[in-house]
């Protein structure tokens, strides 16, 4: 018999000495607290969802409380830079309503013509006839002749009255029968300054 | 037998849970004892496993691993209760100074003394190593899994706590260099 298994032999019987054989007797004890105790839920527990291998090698445990501070404080810088970066990168909405095509239709003088919403690109859809003075913003590409309301061509309070809501409802055409109305709360600026001016 | 129970407890069965406890508590109170050395600590530790066992099986994936989970529970129970009483104990080791002569019966005895006195000198975690290793009989691989470490980091580990456990018996059985009274060096 070597050293080593006389080491052996006396440290495993050192170990069954020092463990000794009572019974302990505070197993009443430990039951009355888990009848009190409420059972977890299976699907609370990581390990039942990671693989066996993850979880059961204790890989997780160890983990020291300065790590997982880490983990929170660098998940919540990503989450800082993804808001400043998504808010960074907000375009404007896009035009909607009757301005959906970019485009806004107005009467100048005898013509009807259509601008970009800022203005530019402005173009002469149509020479209009007299008496057909009154249009729908939305009715650009056919024009509602309107009952004659007695509102000569040309008059500049007739011109603002077109562009506030709700005044008088166009008959036939608009087939959704909106009334005129501002899409983006001021007309294109040389429409402004031509009518209001 | 033994997995039925664990289904049946899982499921909520208290008598279950309870034929469970009864089967395992001899163990992990021994267990316990040496891994703590201290009978109060070893006992709030065992409570505190079973209760957790009972409060998270539902949750173990495979009943048949119940022994190796418990243990697992053990195990960081004990170091719980390291931690909590190192924070409110100082250990004073007090070292024998005179050495008298001694036959075989008694040198046996000063064998477990220094044993013990190895044994408690090292760490919680190699003394659930070698407890769970020596006394309770599990495989390496299955006490790697309970105290969550690399197989390669228990099998060191266990080496030097042996070692250590050795040195101890080996400084124990150095010849001592007597000194007549009165005579120099």
């Amino acid at each position: 018999m070597t050293a080593h298994d006389d080491f052996n032999a006396m440290f495993s019987d050192w170990l069954d000495d020092q463990a000794g054989r009572g019974a302990p007797d505070y197993l009443d004890e430990i039951l009355v607290r888990t009848i009190r105790t409420r059972q977890r839920p299976a699907w609370s527990s990581l390990e039942r969802w990671l693989p066996v291998q993850l979880t059961f090698s204790g890989r997780l445990a160890p983990i020291p409380r300065l790590a997982w501070i880490m983990v929170v404080l660098a998940m919540l810088v990503l989450a800082a830079a993804a808001l400043l970066v998504v808010g960074v990168g907000q375009r404007r909405l896009p035009h909607f309503g009757a301005a959906a095509n970019g485009q806004i239709a107005f009467v100048d003088g005898g013509n009807l013509k259509v601008a970009a919403a800022d203005g530019t690109n402005s173009s002469t859809l149509t020479v209009l006839p007299d008496g057909a003075e009154r249009f729908d913003l939305r009715a650009r590409r056919h024009p509602v002749r309107l009952p004659d309301d007695g509102i000569r061509p040309g008059d500049r309070r007739h011109q603002r009255r077109r562009l506030e809501p709700d005044r008088r409802r166009p008959r036939g055409g608009d087939r959704d029968r909106r009334s005129v109305r501002l899409v983006a709360g001021q007309p294109p600026t040389h429409l402004h300054d031509r009518h209001r001016g | 037998m033994q997995q039925d129970l664990v289904e049946r407890a899982r499921r909520g069965d208290h008598d279950a849970f309870a034929a469970l406890a009864a089967a395992a508590i001899l163990q992990l109170d021994a267990a316990a004892r040496l891994i703590l050395r201290d009978p109060e600590q070893a006992k709030d530790a065992v409570q505190e496993t079973l209760v957790r066992a009972w409060r998270d099986l539902p949750t173990l994936r495979s009943p048949a691993r119940f022994d190796a989970w418990l243990h697992r529970l053990l195990y960081r129970s004990c170091i719980d209760e390291v931690r909590r009483l190192r924070r409110h104990r100082f250990d004073v080791d007090l070292t024998p100074i005179d050495h008298p002569d001694l036959d075989d019966a008694t040198a046996v005895m000063a064998d477990r003394d220094q044993l013990e006195r190895g044994f408690s000198r090292l760490d919680a975690e190699a003394r659930a190593l070698i407890v769970l290793h020596h006394y309770l009989d599990l495989p390496l691989p299955e006490v790697a899994i309970a105290l969550g470490i690399p197989l390669g980091t228990a099998k060191s580990r266990l080496h030097r706590a042996l070692q250590a456990m050795r040195a101890a018996l080996d400084a124990d059985a150095r010849p001592r260099v007597e000194f007549a009274e009165g005579q120099p060096a």
